[in-house]
Formats: structure tokens, sequence, C-alpha cells
């Protein structure tokens, strides 16, 4: 999201390719932000699968301009593979479990829409406020790139504790992958080639797992609503 | 290649249970790939002893003394938990047809999972990269999830959605700090290179120490989620008690330690760089945190297994504090209590799972009288009841004491003294529940005789293993965990 520190200074006129490709990961970044709140903001479980799904998709392309402009063919790898496995097949596997259910739509929220809004508002404030104290003065890091990733781990954690479906609280940790994943590009331009595959393998696994954990969740309770599942304490 | 084969053994196990056609060839399979992990751990932590450390897989696998403690303890306890869990499995699946159709598909699906969750934990110290050790713990999660949930009732699969969400959540925070720590040595080591333990060890000194101190409270945080420190422990009481008991056994003794091994990890990455002062305060905290929680829980408590998992918050709480601690004794006595703790928690899930096959409850107030009903298992929860509560000759007392002894050593009389005064409540309380348990008068409704003598004797061996090592401590193994305390930092204090 900011390869530019080694190019930055050379490219300050506007019009060059680093100047073109800052812009462009302006507006990549911005559009990353409010797929995150479009999943807060609809109640509709394919609605949030569909923010998740462009989210994705901006992100592979956050990736490939990233690997354009640092040259690097791993980056570009993960680029393709982060659009197929995410895009395609979560999408696909999200949508299918979703389609067994009787309720698709979060029917009664902890908070409602607005107030929930409100609040992830303010929680990309906190994350714009804090991210400079994460980055190390006189690093190359530039800020406000890590602070849309904080902002997302942030909203994640957000939607996860405020829906009650299983299938949104899917998609809230879902959410906080993925600001983990362009905080990952953000500070140090991904991590190794293998440890991403990994991840990648390991997002898909969960996924899949989970989602034939809510189906027996569904079969036995009649339910994916999570508050319904209140048997177990102390 | 030692390490490789290590690795191999319960993937290729788990493979021929996927096919396997009967219940015998699950039983052998596992038991077999079991057995010869044990003794190929045993052959690379003397391997790992002469020579400091090995590698294999073109360096993707790393082992040094850290490490061969951590694949000691899964050996040992995922061994008798495999016995174990072929006379609980036996027994509990005794109404159903296990030849054919939907009897054997669950009986294989256990042994699949049981074999890809051992092969998941043992990735998770042999593994050079801390990403790969990152993407094993996560897999620890989703290999166990299904074990959890295996019963398929309401609150099994309650327990488990817990599981998989607070794990989940919680390993997020441990990526984000693993890409911090990446990120720490990008200014010494370049954009792109490999996040190896071999790689970054030799320059730990130089990291960058602001975001080295960010990204150990999110590893902190994070694994220690999966490692049950409280306040981020709520989805253990819950796995614990409704995975069936040798699954207990192996997430209470074992995917605790592994975790707590990314912390250690992490530990030994940092200190170089950021001293040993604020690791001690967040590892006390949460040390202080799980132990005060563990004590409340455990005083009003009516499962016997949530007991035991409170049990188990307590136990990674004196862990943390042990490393917290510091000094040669303190990180000694962390380590040691690892193993210890595995084997003697094991140990209760074992017999808890006898008591619950046989009165059919987990409600402490309705289990009495087990002595007389199951003398050996009776003799063995008491056993291991007092092991679990540190009194003396048994070897959670030894390493309590070591813990305890470092903490005056080093400095932190009053949060010893604490400690000693918490640890001594659970001692009360678990000893009151036992006592209720153990003795007391036995129903008449029920048959008296032990439940699985297979399963009596992998208790036998932990109450064996338990009890020797309170007396004695082999050289061999002292010296392992002297040369772990090194790897953690120790010596140099």
């Amino acid at each position: 999201m900011h390869p530019f520190d080694s190019i930055a200074l050379a490219a300050l006129s506007v019009g060059t390719p680093a100047a073109v490709a800052v812009q462009i990961l302006q507006i990549l970044g911005a559009l990353l932000l409010l797929t995150t709140f479009a999943m807060v903001a609809t109640r509709l479980l394919s609605g949030a699968i569909g923010a998740y799904a462009v989210q994705s998709l901006v992100l592979g392309l956050v990736a490939a301009v990233v690997a354009y402009f640092t040259g690097s063919n791993d980056l570009y790898i993960v680029a393709v593979l982060t659009i197929i496995v995410k895009c395609g097949a979560i999408v696909w596997i999200l949508r299918n479990v979703t389609n067994q259910l009787h309720v698709q739509r979060e029917v009664r929220l902890y908070l409602n829409i607005p107030a929930s809004l409100l609040v992830c508002v303010l929680l990309t404030l906190l994350a714009f406020f804090v991210s400079p104290a994460v980055v190390a003065p006189g690093t190359f890091l530039n800020e406000p790139p890590l602070a849309i990733s904080i902002a997302m781990v942030l909203i994640g954690l957000f939607i996860l504790s405020s829906r009650r479906h299983a299938v949104t609280q899917v998609i809230g940790l879902l959410a906080i992958e993925n600001g983990l994943f362009s905080g990952a590009i953000a500070i140090a331009y991904g991590m190794p080639l293998i440890v991403e595959f990994g991840i990648l393998f390991d997002i898909l696994i969960a996924v899949i797992v989970m989602s034939l954990l809510v189906t027996l969740i569904h079969r036995e309770l009649i339910s994916a609503d999570t508050a319904d599942l209140r048997r177990l304490k102390g | 290649m030692l390490l490789t084969i290590l690795l191999l053994l319960p993937l290729l196990a788990g493979g021929i249970c996927l096919i396997a056609p009967a219940r015998p060839w699950l039983e052998a399979t596992t038991i077999l790939s079991a057995a010869a992990v044990l003794v190929l751990a045993g052959i690379a932590t003397q391997q790992v002893m002469l020579s400091g450390h090995i590698s294999g897989l073109a360096n993707w696998l790393y082992a040094d003394a850290l490490s061969s403690i951590t694949v000691l303890v899964i050996a040992i306890v995922s061994f008798t938990t495999a016995l174990y869990s072929i006379g609980y499995l036996r027994e509990d699946m005794r109404e159903q047809d296990v030849t054919q159709g939907e009897g054997l598909r669950h009986l294989k699906r256990y042994y699949v999972l049981f074999n890809l969750f051992v092969f998941s934990m043992l990735v998770v110290p042999v593994s050079n990269s801390l990403g790969v050790l990152w993407i094993a713990i996560e897999g620890t999660t989703l290999a166990s999830l299904f074990l959890v949930s295996f019963y398929g009732t309401g609150e099994a699969l309650e327990a488990a959605w817990k599981y998989v969400i607070v794990g989940s959540v919680g390993i997020a925070l441990a990526l984000f700090g693993t890409i911090l720590a990446y990120y720490s040595a990008v200014q010494i080591l370049g954009t792109s290179y490999d996040l190896n333990w071999s790689v970054l060890a030799p320059v730990a000194a130089r990291l960058n120490p602001n975001i080295m101190r960010l990204a150990l409270l999110f590893i902190v945080v994070g694994y220690g989620t999966k490692a049950g420190l409280a306040p981020m422990h709520t989805w253990l009481p819950d796995a614990h008690s409704e995975a069936p008991s040798p699954i207990s056994a192996l997430l209470s003794g074992v995917l605790l330690n592994c975790a707590m091994y990314g912390i250690l990890r992490f530990y030994a990455l940092a200190v170089p760089s950021l001293g040993h002062a604020y690791l001690a305060g967040l590892l006390l905290t949460f040390g202080f945190i799980s132990l005060v929680i563990a004590v409340l829980l455990i005083f009003r408590q009516g499962d016997y297994k949530r007991l035991l998992a409170y049990s188990s918050v307590e136990h990674m709480g004196i862990i943390a504090l042990g490393v917290a601690f510091g000094g040669t004794a303190g990180l000694f006595g962390a380590l040691f209590q690892m193993l210890n703790h595995a084997i003697t928690k094991s140990l209760m899930f074992f017999a808890s799972g006898q008591v619950l096959l046989k009165y059919g409850t987990k409600d402490i107030r309705r289990v009495s009288g087990v002595i007389k009903l199951m003398p050996i298992t009776g003799t063995l929860l008491l056993v291991g009841g007092l092991a679990l509560a540190g009194s003396p000759p048994f070897s959670l007392f030894i390493s309590e004491l070591s813990i305890f002894s470092a903490g005056f050593r080093q400095g932190y009389a009053a949060a010893a003294i604490a400690m000693l005064i918490l640890i001594a409540l659970i001692f009360v309380g678990i000893l009151f529940y036992l006592n209720g348990m153990v003795f007391g008068k036995a129903s008449t409704a029920i048959k008296p005789g032990e439940v699985s003598y297979l399963s009596v004797a992998a208790m036998i061996l932990s109450a064996l293993l338990l009890l020797s090592l309170g007396v004695y401590l082999p050289t061999p193994l002292s010296n392992l965990l002297r040369q772990a305390a090194v790897v953690l930092g120790g010596a140099s204090r």
C-alpha cells in the first residue's frame, strides 16, 4: 500500500508512475474501509458476503499494485491466490451454507445499525489516532495504510461481538484477517511466500470447518443464532 | 531427517485410518504411530542434547532444547491418550454398531482427527519459521474442533463454536504480533527474508525494541488465548468439559503447552532487545489474573470436568509466573511444570472419563464412593488429585517449589507469596471436592468394577511417571531442562 518510501522522493512530481500508484492505493485503501463499513451496514447475510467478496478483490488489487512497484514476483502470486481463494472459494462456501439456513438475515441485533456505524466511525478514528504510535519514527512507513488495516481489525472485532448470526460472526473473523493481511503488506510488503500460502490455506480450511459447524448447529438448534448457544456457564 | 519422519508418522497414521476397514486397524495404527513418535522424540532429544540443535527438511524444521521438551510432552501424553482412547471408545460406543455405516464413520472420524491433531501439535515446536508456527497453532484448532463436538449435542456444538471463534480471534491477534515481529527486523535483514528462528536469533539484540514491545503484547494476548490464560480463557472450560475425556486430556495436557511454547519462543526472541522487565510485567499480569479466576471458579464449581479445566487455567498461570520470575530456577521450574502438569492433568481427565462412563453424570455432588466401585480408578483419582494440588512427593510440588524460590531470589517476593496463598486455596478446593467423590457412600444402583482395563493401564502408566519424577529427576532430563532455560535466556541473568 505504500511501497513508495524508496521511490516516493524521486517521484514527487505529479503524473509519474509512482505518484499514480500512490493515488491508486489511496483509492483502494478507501474502498477497503468502505467495504468493511458495508459489512456492518447490512442486515442481509448475502450483503455482508458480497461486501467481503469486494473487499477481498480490492485486497488482491492492492497486493498486485504493490507487487508492480516493488517488482516482487512473490506478491503477484499472493495477489492472484488471494482473489482465487477469497473471492472464489470462500465466498462460494459462505453462499452455500447461507442458502441452507432458514433465516438469512440478522433478525435481532445487540446494537442497531445506525449506532453500530457510529461505533465504527469512532473505531476508525481511534485507528488513525493510534497508528503513529505503532510505527517507529524514522522508518519507511507512512501511516494511513496501516491505520486502515487497524480500523478493519477493530471493526471486525466489533462485528464479532455485536452480531448474533453465526455466519456474520465468521465474516467478522474474515474481516479481521483481511485487515491483518493488508497490514502485513502495508508495513512489510507482505510475509514470506510460504507463510502467505499457509495462512491462505488455513483460512480456507477454517471457513470450511466453521461452515460445517454452522450446519450442525443449525440442524441441532434449528437456528444459527449464537444467542441460542448459552447453556454452558461458570 | 529425523524430524521429518517424526512429523510424517502421525500424518501417515491419519491417512491409514481414513481408509482402514475396521476398528482393530484404527486402534493399532494410532497406538503404533504414537509409540513410534515417542521413540523418535526420545532419539531427537538425545541428539539435541549432544549438538545443541538439529534441523531438517531444508532448514524448515529446527529443534533445540526448548522444542525438545515440548515434543517430549506431546509424545508422552499423546501415547498415553492413544492407549486410553481405545478403552474409552470401546466402552463409550458399546451400544453402537461400529462394524459398518454411521458407527464406523464416527469412530473413524475420531481416529483420523486424533492423528491429525497430534500432527498439528508436533509441527508447532519443530518449525523453524515463526509463520509456520502460527499456521500450526491455527491448525490445532481446526483439527481438534470436531473432536470437541464429537458427541454432537447442543452443548458440545456450543462449546465447539465458542472454541473456534475465541480461538480464532486470539490467533488473529497473534498473527498481528508475528507480522510486527517480522517488521521489527526488516531494517536489519531487508524486506524479504525468511521469518526463521535460526535467522532471527543471531540478530535478536538488534531488533527494533519499540516494535517488539507491541509485537510481544499481541503475541502474549493472542497465544495466551489458546494457552488458556485468563481473562482470554473463556473457551477453555466449555471445550474441556464437553469433549470426550481423552480429548480433554490432549487439550489440557498438550494443546495448552503448544500455545505456551509459542509465547516462550517469542519471549526468547524478545529478551535480548527488550530486556526481562517488560515481559515479566506482562506475564505477571496474566499469570495472576489466571490464578485468581481459577480460585474463584473452582470454589463454585459443580462439574468435575470444568473443575479440572479451571485447574488448567491455574497451572498455565503458574507457568507464566515462573517465566516472569525468571532466572534459571524460574525458567527451569516453568518448563518442568509444563511437563508435570501435562502428565498429571491427562491422568485426571482419564480418571474422570472413567467416572463419567460409570456414573453417567458430570455433577460432583452426584458422584461418591468411586474408590468402592472402582478401586484402581478411585486410587488414581486421589493420587492425581493430590499431585495436581501440588502436594509432595509428586513432581508438581518440585516445580512449583522451584518457581516459588525463584520468585524470592529474583526480587518478586510479594508476588511469590501471593502465588503461594492462591495455590493453597486451590489445594483446599480440589481436595474438598475430591474427598466427596472418592470416598463417601457408593450408590448401590451401580455395578462395581473397572470400566476398561486398557484405560486403567494408561492411567497407571501416567501415575508411575508422575511418582517417579517426583522422587527422582533423571540427570538427562534435568540437563535438558537447564539447556532449555538457557535458550530462554535464563543463563545470562
